[in-house]
């Protein structure tokens, strides 16, 4: 029987730090078109085309988000061949973890500005602000402290969510585990393995961003 | 590329969509409720004065909470087969759900019914109730109350988790989806109508929740 | 002759390094309205909630009906049924309608039948002025009518000792009469009961003793006449000289 060996474990830690790199980058792609969907979303402004963009987007955001993670990798992996485009594993599984993230940072974005009270507006309006103005100097900053707990427990849920891409074949962590089972027939260990990994990273930067939580909120 | 959406064939596969619609609806649901009933059990566990209860109850929620339920299907899955236990895959994909599912749940409850004041609890005490009665009669039906947004969240989630099962062979939606766009080579129009079935749910969760909402909010604030 | 009803000998409780209860001795007849004041935060609610055991005390007795109350032993649920407990602010199931209030407790705890346990609550709740009421939920009440309903509800239980924990301290100063007035009713009934009071005129008039509590302990105890009128302690004198301005 094959036995584990030193050679599989390095390959699942490979499989770990690409998951790491994976969702690092999808954050660092994702979050400025995230921040200007999410302010876009949440201006105020009687203008036509301004508020045609914002149903565009609202539609868009409220698509991802209603449907599986799964679906839309299937659909980029599977799906897009039928019309000729042929991505690889590794291309669907960054392009649709891009789009799933963009979706939920902008609606946190989006949140976090509009959940910043409304006497600040008012404040800053006695004071002759104009719009532009109270945006920037006092409802942005405050907006970002609040943003910052749940994009902490996002990144979280995306380093779970990207084992999603072992169905279709991407090289990450949880596909790592699955070749090496396969291989070895070492189900439990193997996995609990793989499973210890993602915990060594989550549940700290879980601890972290409930610590976060209570400093920002205090 | 040359593509007209076409949904004549579509039509003609309905029956697949029912049956992942069904399957999905079905394990959606049974999943949710088996998750609040083991929701509600770790939720008190975690503030039980038992330390051992303590200690079980967070250290579940802890490593559900922070592993990928992907690989907790695995580890049921695979690992129990290794052992020689043989779970039809469906019985295992729904107790992965359902057990991922309670442990998010349980923190939900846990807040909830930790917001339910000192002072009530206090007063159910002084009228003779025991923990359990006062349980009943205040920390559960008050504290449910408190978190109903977040358990709508939490049912959506579940519903968008079930598309997990798609891996072991299950026939729901994902599944569904995938099979279509083989047979009928309409991979658009399959993907664009299991998405609208998913968002369909999703808008009956909401609705579901609001009418409970009206109902039981309409004693208090 | 008056029973002793109730008596805490050398009771002694600490929250972490704060001694707030030192030494404490207290005895209530049956029958009798004692009224407790003092300077807010010293710990006159403790005294209140280790009498039902709502806080646990770290030493001495106390005797309920000349026995010993032993939580190890004895079962402190059943112990708390002889107490009324009424609280400053309110606490009523919001979720449950007035009468259903009332009911609750009677019903899960002392296990009397729906019916009977109706029937009391709806005196009770007529014998508050509150009978028009008994479908509405917390919600809908003022405060001094929600803090009628608390103490129907805690009369429900037949307590054998009402326990008043400044219960018009939330009210507003117009709404406190209407409670007042259920009070001064129980007492006239002979219904025995400790309260801890703001309300100074209240306790004068209605009281049969005034305990004047102070740094843990009880600095002095006596009628309404000797302690309002001839105080004794200099503590006491300074106290009434501040709040009687």
């Amino acid at each position: 029987m094959y036995r584990f060996n030193i050679y599989d474990l390095s390959f699942i830690l490979r499989g770990f730090l690409i998951t790491i790199g994976v969702c690092l980058g999808t954050m660092v792609i994702s979050s400025p078109v995230a921040i200007l969907i999410g302010l876009i979303r949440a201006l105020k402004s009687k203008n036509l085309i301004l508020k045609g963009l914002q149903s565009i987007l609202t539609l868009y955001i409220k698509a991802v988000r209603g449907t599986p993670l799964m679906l839309i990798l299937m659909f980029l992996f599977f799906g897009l061949p039928f019309v000729g485009v042929n991505l690889s594993p590794i291309s669907s599984g960054i392009i649709g973890l891009s789009v799933y993230c963009v979706a939920y940072l902008a609606e946190i974005v989006r949140t976090g500005v509009e959940s910043v009270a409304k006497t600040q507006w008012e404040g800053a309006a006695a004071l002759g602000f104009t719009y532009l103005q109270t945006m920037r100097a006092i409802i942005l900053p405050q907006a970002i402290k609040i943003m910052l707990p749940p994009s902490a427990s996002f990144f979280i849920g995306l380093i779970k969510d990207s084992s999603l891409c072992s169905v279709i074949g991407f090289v990450e962590l949880a596909r790592a585990g699955r070749i090496i089972v396969e291989k070895t027939h070492q189900a439990f260990f193997v996995f609990g393995l793989v499973a210890l990994l993602y915990f060594v990273i989550c549940y700290p930067l879980s601890m972290m961003t409930q610590k976060m939580e209570k400093t920002l909120n205090a | 590329m040359n593509y007209t959406l076409q949904f004549r064939d579509i039509w003609r596969n309905f029956d697949f969509f029912v049956e992942g619609f069904f399957h999905t609806l079905w394990i959606s649901i049974v999943a949710m409720l088996i998750a609040v009933i083991i929701g509600t059990m770790i939720a008190v566990a975690r503030n039980s004065k038992v330390k051992t209860l303590r200690l079980l109850s967070s250290v579940y929620v802890e490593a559900i909470r922070n592993t990928p339920l992907l690989i907790q299907i695995y580890l049921l899955y695979f690992g129990l087969g290794e052992v020689g236990i043989q779970i039809p895959a469906l019985a295992c994909g729904l107790i992965s759900l359902s057990l991922n599912t309670a442990a998010y749940t349980a923190e939900i409850l846990r807040a909830g019914f930790e917001s339910v004041s000192k002072g009530i609890r206090e007063a159910s005490a002084s009228l003779g109730m025991t923990l359990w009665q006062t349980y009943k009669v205040a920390i559960f039906p008050l504290g449910f109350r408190a978190v109903l947004p977040s358990l709508c969240n939490m049912t959506i989630q579940c519903l968008l988790a079930s598309s997990l099962l798609s891996t072991l062979g299950i026939n729901e939606l994902t599944n569904q989806a995938t099979r279509i766009a083989s047979k009928t080579f309409r991979s658009f129009e399959s993907y664009i109508i299991i998405a609208l079935f998913y968002i369909l749910i999703t808008l009956g969760i909401t609705s579901t929740f609001n009418l409970i909402t009206k109902r039981m909010k309409g004693s208090l604030h | 002759m008056l029973a002793e009803i109730l008596k805490l000998v050398n009771v002694n409780k600490s929250f972490g390094d704060l001694q707030v209860l030192k030494n404490l001795n207290l005895s209530v007849n049956q029958g009798e309205v004692v009224s407790i004041i003092g300077p807010s935060g010293a710990g006159k609610s403790t005294i209140l909630r280790c009498i039902n055991y709502l806080e646990p005390i770290n030493s001495g007795e106390i005797y309920f009906e000349n026995q010993s109350f032993n939580p190890l032993k004895s079962n402190i649920y059943r112990y708390r049924e002889n107490f009324g407990f009424v609280f400053q602010s309110f606490n009523l199931f919001p979720h449950l309608s007035v009468v259903e209030n009332v009911t609750l407790a009677p019903q899960m705890v002392a296990k009397i039948d729906k019916k009977v346990a109706q029937e009391t609550a709806e005196q009770l709740l007529d014998s508050v002025g509150l009978i028009d009421k008994k479908n509405s939920y917390p919600k809908e009440l003022s405060g001094g009518q929600q803090q009628r309903v608390a103490i129907a509800r805690a009369l429900a239980m037949k307590p054998k000792v009402m326990l008043l924990d400044e219960i018009t301290s939330a009210l507003d100063p117009e709404i406190t009469g209407e409670v007042l007035k259920v009070v001064s009713d129980l007492a006239k009934q002979g219904k025995t009961m400790i309260l801890v009071t703001h309300e100074i005129g209240f306790a004068k008039q209605m009281s049969d003793r005034v305990l004047f509590f102070e740094g843990g302990c009880i600095v002095e105890d006596g009628t309404p006449q000797e302690i309002f009128n001839n105080p004794r302690s200099d503590r006491t004198k300074k106290f009434l000289a501040n709040i009687l301005h």
